[in-house]
């Protein structure tokens, strides 16, 4: 008898996790398939105002106006897996105003994804965004404060810290954030690779395809 | 309802779960040094906590005592991940903010200890009120000490600037010490000014 009810009892407690396991995946899998489109989404849109951003575009904008604009202006520039940059020109006269790459760099607890732009003659940074970092909040992640990536227009790599503060306008000095060198270096490094890889990568374009064309 | 009343007074100042029990220290020192995202954190305990208290006071009458820890843990993440999903989903700007801290949710000490003091023994209505009080007991510490993070380290307060340029911002304040000291000071004040009288007979719970 006492046999039997154990095996019950542990059959009992098996049945419950099931069934508390069920229930719970079940009603956050829901939650999830029902907001993925709206997530993907946002992740689509937060891309799209990195690339304004980069491109050196300041103004306040809509969702709507951003992905109107996106469709107007941007091609995208397939490589192998991701695109290799975004072209991204000028409304009013389809000239070239800026080419966007999306770089990853280190920070001090991970990964930092940045979008940067430069100038269509590849010599100098027309404006930076940060899509994805896990730095510290009030201190590497000070980023994304806007004049950390309004100071990065119009240098020209080959970067140098200089202290916060310093407001450099030397095309070669780019500001720290005190107390976060690590990221500060991480976000120099993404810069200054790219300025030096961007003339061969743009080369490579060819090789791989040919996108269509505006010119 | 005066014990619901007595279980909520007693979480926001004698049981404390933050300056009094010393749990849920983790998130104290990693969000608090800006008001928004202590806010959002804050937003996220109350539901977890409340919601996970009721769940398992629901439960208790048919879970088994050996696995009730996998249980209570099961039904914390899954109200976590419903807090994740919908900050990702409608609030992506502090979603990315906030960074991992969501998730770490699972892991604050306050939301296993209530359901595995509390809920464990007590009908689901009393539980909720004391998932939700702690909450709250835990909330309003986090909020004072981040005004002052905030403030002291960044000279701003929920994003705007409120001390002028004549401020040099304290750089420790929005680093983890900073944090520490913080909460040292606030349960020195709070336990030296407020809390006297109880203090030798709380001290042995």
């Amino acid at each position: 008898m006492k046999k039997i009810s154990k095996t019950r009892t542990r059959l009992f407690t098996v049945f419950f996790m099931f069934i508390v396991t069920f229930v719970s995946i079940s009603a956050v899998s829901a939650l999830h398939l029902t907001s993925r489109d709206r997530v993907a989404r946002n992740e689509k849109l937060y891309l799209m105002q990195g690339i304004w951003a980069a491109a050196g575009l300041t103004l306040p904008a809509g969702a709507d106006e951003i992905a109107a604009w996106f469709a107007a202006s941007v091609t995208p520039r397939p490589g192998a897996e991701a695109p290799i940059f975004y072209e991204v020109r000028e409304s009013a006269d389809g000239a070239r105003r800026a080419m966007i790459f999306v770089r990853q760099g280190k920070g001090l607890w991970g990964k930092i994804d940045a979008v940067v732009g430069v100038d269509p003659s590849l010599s100098h940074f027309t404006g930076i965004a940060f899509v994805n970092h896990n730095e510290t909040p009030g201190l590497g992640a000070r980023i994304m404060e806007p004049w950390y990536g309004e100071q990065i227009k119009h240098k020209t790599g080959g970067l140098t810290l200089v202290p916060e503060g310093s407001g450099s306008t030397d095309p070669t000095e780019l500001d720290a954030i005190t107390g976060a060198t690590i990221t500060s270096k991480g976000v120099r490094d993404i810069l200054n690779s790219l300025i030096e890889e961007a003339p061969a990568l743009v080369a490579s374009l060819g090789r791989v395809t040919e996108g269509p064309d505006h010119e | 309802m005066s014990k619901a009343r007595q279980i909520f007074a007693n979480n926001m100042t004698r049981e404390n779960p933050v300056f009094i029990q010393v749990l849920g220290i983790c998130s104290t020192l990693a969000v608090t040094n800006s008001l928004k995202n202590t806010f959002v954190m804050c937003v996220g305990l109350l539901f977890t906590l409340s919601l996970s208290n009721f769940t398992v006071s629901l439960l208790r009458r048919w879970m088994p005592t050996r696995i009730r820890m996998m249980v209570e843990v099961l039904v914390i993440a899954s109200y976590v991940i419903v807090v994740d999903i919908t900050l990702k989903a409608f609030y992506p700007d502090i979603w990315r903010q906030l960074g991992p801290y969501v998730g770490l949710i699972i892991t604050n000490c306050i939301v296993m200890g209530r359901a595995e003091a509390f809920a464990l023994t007590n009908p689901p209505g009393l539980s909720f009120i004391d998932g939700l009080s702690a909450g709250v007991g835990y909330s309003y510490v986090l909020l004072v000490i981040a005004v002052f993070r905030e403030l002291l380290g960044s000279g701003s307060l929920w994003g705007f600037r409120i001390l002028g340029d004549w401020w040099e911002d304290w750089a420790i304040m929005v680093m983890a010490p900073g944090a520490f000291f913080m909460l040292a000071l606030f349960i020195w004040i709070v336990k030296g000014l407020f809390l006297k009288p109880e203090a030798k007979k709380e001290g042995a719970s």
